[in-house]
C-alpha cells in the first residue's frame, strides 16, 4: 500500500513539474506572439516605469519592457540549456559506446584524457575555454557542450562497461549479437533511465552556469535578454530598483527548482 | 568426429587477501582436458563450487581461460577471426544456470527468442513469428507468453525460454548448465525426452552440467566428475564409479527405498 502511495506521489510530483515546465517551454516558443513590446526597443523617456497594464513588469534602465524580455529570455536560458544537454548527451552516447566497445588502448587514452580534464572543476574548464574563444552565446554553448560531453561520455562508458559482466550480455553474445546490436538492444535500454535522470538533473546546473557567465560578462552579450544578463544589467540599479534583478532571478530559481524536482521524481521512480 | 576439444584448461581468479598482503591467485579450474564427439552427451557432475559453471563458460567462449585452449570444430575460440567466431556462435549455444540473469529485463519473451533469428537467419517478420511460436510449443509454453517480460514468468518458465532460445538456431552443441533444475518432475521428463529426440534427429551434442545425478545418467553417454576444479574420474555408460570422490557423490543419492542404499549402480 505504502509503495502505491509513494508511487502516486512521485507521479504527481513528476507530472506537476513536467506540466509547468511544458507551459514555460510553450511560452518560450510562442514568445514573439505573446510579447506586448519589442524587447529590444530602447526608449529613454520611459525608463524605470512601474508595472502597469501596458508594461506588466515595468521597464528597465533603457525603457525596455521587462516582461517581454523575460519571455524571450526563456529561449536563451532554458532553450540553450536544453540544447546543450541534448547535443552533449547524444555525442556522449556515441563516444562512450565507441570507447566501451573498443576497450584496449583507445579506452586507456580516453580515461587518461578525461581524468586530466575532469581534474579541473567544470566551471573552471568552461572559463578557460570561454577565455580562449571569446564571449558570445555561441561560445558559451560550445564551452558547456564540451564540459558536459567529457563528463557524460565518461559516465556512459562506465555504465556500459559495468554491464559487460552481466550474464544477459554474455547470453546475447552467444545468440550472435555483436557491436552496434549489443549497444542498441541491450546496453542502451538498460541505462536509459539513469541517463534521462542525470540529464534532467543537470539542466538546472547548466542554466545557472549560462547565467553565471553572463553575469560576470564572459557569456551572452548585452542586448540579448538572457536572464543572467538581465540580472547583470540590473545590478547597477540594485538600490533604486531591485526588482530589475529580482524578476530574472526568480525566473532562474523557478526553472532550476522545477528541473530538480523533475529529476528527483525520475530518480525515485526507477 | 570430434566436435569439441578442451586442452589443458586452467583458470585463476586473482583475489586480494587482505589490505596489505599480496594478490593471491586462486585456481578455479586446473588442467582440464577432454573431447566430445558429434551427437554425444557428456555429463559433468560435482559438488557446488567445483567449477562446473566456470568450465561451461570457458567452453562457450565468453570467459577467457588463463591457460589452455578450446577448439570447436577445429577453431580456437579465443583466437578466432570474427568470421570464424560468427560461424562458431551459430553452432554453440547455451542454457545458463541463472535463467533470469540471462535475460535482458527490457526485452519481451518474443524479442528474446527473436534475437538469434535476427542475427543469423534472413526471415521475414511473419516467419520469425512462426518460428518463435514453434519454439514455445517445443518447450510446452503457451503462445500468450510471448508478450510478457522475463520478470513476469515463473522460474521454470524462464528456464524453458532459455532452452527454447538455445534451440532456435539448430546448433551442434548446447551447454546445459542446470538446465532443468527448477522444473517439476513431469516437465523434466518431457524436456529430457525432447532433448534426446533432438539429439538423435539432428546429431545434437550436449554438455549436461548438473547436481542431479539421476538426470545426468539418463542423458549422458559419459560422465566427468569434478572436484576443486579438477577432473577426478571419467565414468563410461554402464560402468560403476571407482574414485572415492565419485563414490561419495553417488552414496549421497537418496534411494527410492531405504534398503537400496549404497547399492546404487549406473
Ligand atoms: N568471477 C569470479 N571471481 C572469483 N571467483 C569466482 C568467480 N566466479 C566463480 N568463482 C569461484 O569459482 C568457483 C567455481 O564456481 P562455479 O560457479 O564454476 O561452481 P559450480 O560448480 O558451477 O557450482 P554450482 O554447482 O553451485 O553451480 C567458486 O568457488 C566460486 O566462488
Ligand atoms: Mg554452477
Amino acid at each position: 500500500m505504502s509503495q502505491v502511495k509513494k508511487l502516486s506521489h512521485v507521479n504527481y510530483k513528476k507530472s506537476f513539474s513536467l506540466t509547468i515546465l511544458g507551459i514555460i517551454g510553450l511560452l518560450g516558443i510562442f514568445a514573439p506572439l505573446l510579447m506586448p513590446h519589442d524587447p529590444f526597443a530602447v526608449d529613454i523617456t520611459r525608463k524605470f516605469l512601474a508595472p502597469s497594464w501596458e508594461y506588466p513588469l515595468g521597464t528597465d534602465h533603457l525603457g525596455r519592457c521587462v516582461f517581454s524580455r523575460i519571455l524571450l529570455g526563456i529561449r536563451y536560458s532554458l532553450g540553450s540549456a536544453l540544447l546543450i544537454q541534448m547535443i552533449a548527451i547524444i555525442l556522449a552516447i556515441f563516444l562512450g559506446a565507441f570507447v566501451a566497445l573498443k576497450r584496449g588502448m583507445i579506452d586507456f587514452l580516453f580515461i587518461r584524457i578525461c581524468d586530466i580534464l575532469l581534474a579541473f572543476p567544470t566551471l573552471v574548464l568552461a572559463f578557460g575555454l570561454l577565455g580562449l574563444l571569446g564571449p558570445s552565446l555561441k561560445n558559451v554553448l560550445i564551452a558547456l557542450i564540451f564540459t558536459q560531453l567529457i563528463y557524460y561520455s565518461r559516465m556512459i562508458r562506465s555504465l556500459f562497461i559495468g554491464m559487460n559482466e552481466k550474464e544477459f550480455i554474455q547470453a546475447a553474445r552467444i545468440s550472435g549479437t555483436t557491436g552496434v546490436g549489443l549497444i542498441v538492444r541491450h546496453y542502451f535500454p538498460n541505462v536509459l533511465p539513469i541517463i534521462v535522470t542525470i540529464v534532467a538533473l543537470d539542466v538546472g546546473k547548466v542554466i545557472l552556469e549560462i547565467a553565471g557567465f553572463s553575469f560576470i560578462g564572459l557569456g551572452v552579450q548585452a542586448p540579448i535578454p538572457e536572464w543572467g544578463m538581465m540580472v547583470n544589467e540590473g545590478k547597477q540599479y540594485i538600490r533604486q530598483h531591485p526588482e530589475l534583478m529580482l524578476y530574472p532571478g526568480l525566473a532562474i530559481v523557478l526553472v532550476v527548482l522545477l528541473f530538480n524536482r523533475l529529476a528527483s521524481s525520475l530518480k525515485n521512480f526507477e | 568426429m570430434t566436435l569439441l576439444e578442451v586442452k589443458n584448461i586452467e583458470k585463476y581468479y586473482s583475489q586480494r587477501q587482505f589490505i596489505f598482503r599480496r594478490k593471491h591467485e586462486i585456481p578455479i579450474i586446473q588442467k582440464v582436458s577432454f573431447s566430445l564427439r558429434e551427437g554425444e552427451c557428456l555429463g559433468i557432475v560435482g559438488q557446488s563450487g567445483s567449477g562446473k559453471s566456470t568450465l561451461g563458460r570457458i567452453i562457450l567462449g565468453v570467459e577467457r581461460p588463463t591457460n589452455g585452449e578450446v577448439l570447436f570444430q577445429g577453431v580456437n575460440l579465443y583466437e578466432a577471426t570474427s568470421k570464424d567466431k560468427k560461424m562458431v556462435r551459430r553452432d554453440l549455444q547455451a542454457v545458463f544456470q541463472n535463467s533470469y540473469d540471462s535475460f535482458n529485463p527490457k526485452q519481451t519473451i518474443f524479442e528474446i527468442l527473436e534475437e538469434p533469428l535476427l542475427n543469423f537467419e534472413h526471415y521475414s517478420k511473419i516467419e520469425r513469428q512462426h518460428k518463435v511460436m514453434e519454439l514455445l510449443d517445443c518447450v510446452e509454453l503457451a503462445n500468450t507468453i510471448a508478450q510478457k517480460y522475463p520478470a513476469q514468468l515463473s522460474g521454470g518458465q524462464q528456464q524453458r525460454i532459455n532452452i527454447a532460445r538455445a534451440l532456435a538456431l539448430n546448433p551442434k552443441l548446447i551447454v546445459l548448465d542446470e538446465a532443468i533444475s527448477s522444473l517439476d518432475m513431469i516437465l523434466q521428463k518431457h524436456i529430457l525426452q525432447l532433448l534426446q529426440t533432438l539429439q538423435k534427429e539432428r546429431k545434437l551434442a550436449y554438455i549436461f552440467i548438473s547436481h542431479d545425478l539421476q538426470a545426468t545418467h539418463f542423458m549422458s553417454d559419459r560422465i566427468l566428475v569434478m572436484q576443486h576444479g579438477q577432473l577426478m574420474e571419467e565414468i563410461q555408460k554402464g560402468q560403476t564409479c571407482q574414485h572415492p570422490v565419485s563414490q561419495e557423490l553417488y552414496n549421497a543419492i537418496l534411494p527410492s527405498h531405504p534398503r537400496g542404499r549404497n547399492k546404487i549402480r549406473y
